[in-house]
């Protein structure tokens, strides 16, 4: 019988090979649990988020967004339409409200808010001037655009926005 | 029974290691490719940057658009001079003949003959700046012979982009005179515009969005 056994050489590069296995599997697992925790999240908030988008999205195509004011604490989003009527989106560090009557909660754990000093209200307005500049023959745009953001703040650091952003071409 | 009490040897213990590490190393490209497709994915018709793209559509359609379907949809081959041909951009004057050049369409910022930049000129560069846009092309809707065709020159410039080709491949063939406004835009993962000279990647992502047009 062979009584020689394995040499500590042998051993210490069996260790070695064995320890590569381990650390690519070890690598696949977690990667695996980031991605699975990641997708609950992004799931949750993504859904949340299309929702909010096209229910405002639709009030801006039914009755055609005017104008769009942001309050000086950034919590109140004030919009007017074409007929007159305004509707108020206010914003809270977990929630969003839609004119009083609609109300969705930002999901996600506790590292998931709304940055509030960040919501940003950018727009294109049309000269004043413009219609009469245009009979005049002279060069000007008729259209004007609002672009409304609300930053969230998640945990997730892949490639899907969180932010809900809202958008409207009109003409002047 | 004489009981066999060698075990393994080192050549053995190589061996399977060596396997063990080829087959998980075969399985983690694997993960590493499917999850890099699926958060591709995950920024493809985007709901924000679908309603960009559906205003942006409409306010190019209040222009000169139908003149880019008759661009797609012109049969190159009836124009006999060299003006008429010049006139068309997906046609081109070679050796007295016109031959189609391209089967798609390029909306840009300054392309005065369908946006009338001249007029537009502000309001058009503040959008493709606040909404990052980089690219918008307007394709037939059977956009399996775009991607299956590409090695004709007629699609070159949308088979040069393999990210495009891999969202035209997710969008349903459309039906026969209708049409894909396609919109590529790129941003930073924190949603910010990528600097000038960054290239699409780890830190400068793509996101695709498509208008149906037409019948």
């Amino acid at each position: 019988m062979n009584k020689k056994g394995i040499t500590l050489i042998e051993v210490i590069i069996s260790v070695a090979l064995i320890s590569l296995v381990m650390v690519f599997l070890f690598n696949l697992l977690m990667d695996m649990e980031y991605e699975e925790d990641h997708a609950s999240y992004a799931k949750e908030n993504q859904l949340n988020r299309a929702m909010i988008i096209k229910r405002v999205q639709e009030d801006f195509q039914n009755f055609e967004l005017k104008k769009v004011d942001l309050s000086l604490d950034k919590k109140t989003i004030t919009l007017t339409f074409g007929n007159n009527q305004t509707k108020n989106i206010y914003v809270d560090r977990k929630s969003i409200n839609y004119n009083n009557n609609e109300k969705w909660n930002i999901e996600g754990n506790d590292d998931t808010y709304i940055d509030i000093s960040k919501i940003s209200v950018s727009s294109y307005l049309p000269d004043s001037r413009c219609a009469s500049l245009n009979t005049l023959g002279m060069n000007c745009s008729a259209y004007y655009s609002y672009r409304i953001i609300l930053p969230v703040v998640t945990g997730n650091t892949e490639n899907t926005i969180d932010d809900i952003e809202f958008f409207y071409i009109g003409r002047a | 029974m004489k009981k066999n009490k060698k075990g393994f040897v080192f050549v053995e213990t190589i061996m399977v290691t060596t396997v063990l590490l080829a087959t998980l190393m075969t399985v983690y490209g694997l993960f590493i490719t499917t999850t890099n497709t699926e958060s591709r994915y995950t920024r493809y018709d985007d709901p924000a940057k679908l309603y960009e793209s559906y205003y942006l559509t409409k306010y190019f359609q209040g222009f000169n658009f139908e003149k880019l379907i008759e661009n797609i949809d012109e049969n190159c081959n009836t124009l006999t001079t060299k003006e008429a041909c010049g006139a068309n951009r997906t046609c081109e004057w070679k050796n007295n003949t016109c031959t189609k050049q391209f089967g798609y369409e390029l909306i840009w910022q300054g392309r005065d003959d369908i946006l009338d930049y001249t007029k537009e000129a502000m309001f058009v560069d503040d959008l493709w700046n606040k909404l990052n846009i980089k690219n918008i092309y307007v394709i037939p809707s059977k956009v399996s012979e775009v991607t299956n065709n590409c090695s004709q020159s007629l699609y070159s410039e949308i088979c040069a982009n393999p990210t495009l080709v891999t969202y035209l491949k997710s969008l349903d063939d459309g039906t026969p005179n209708t049409y894909y406004v396609v919109y590529e835009y790129t941003a930073t993962r924190s949603g910010t515009a990528c600097d000038n000279g960054m290239s699409i990647g780890a830190s400068c992502l793509v996101y695709y969005s498509y208008i149906k047009v037409g019948d």
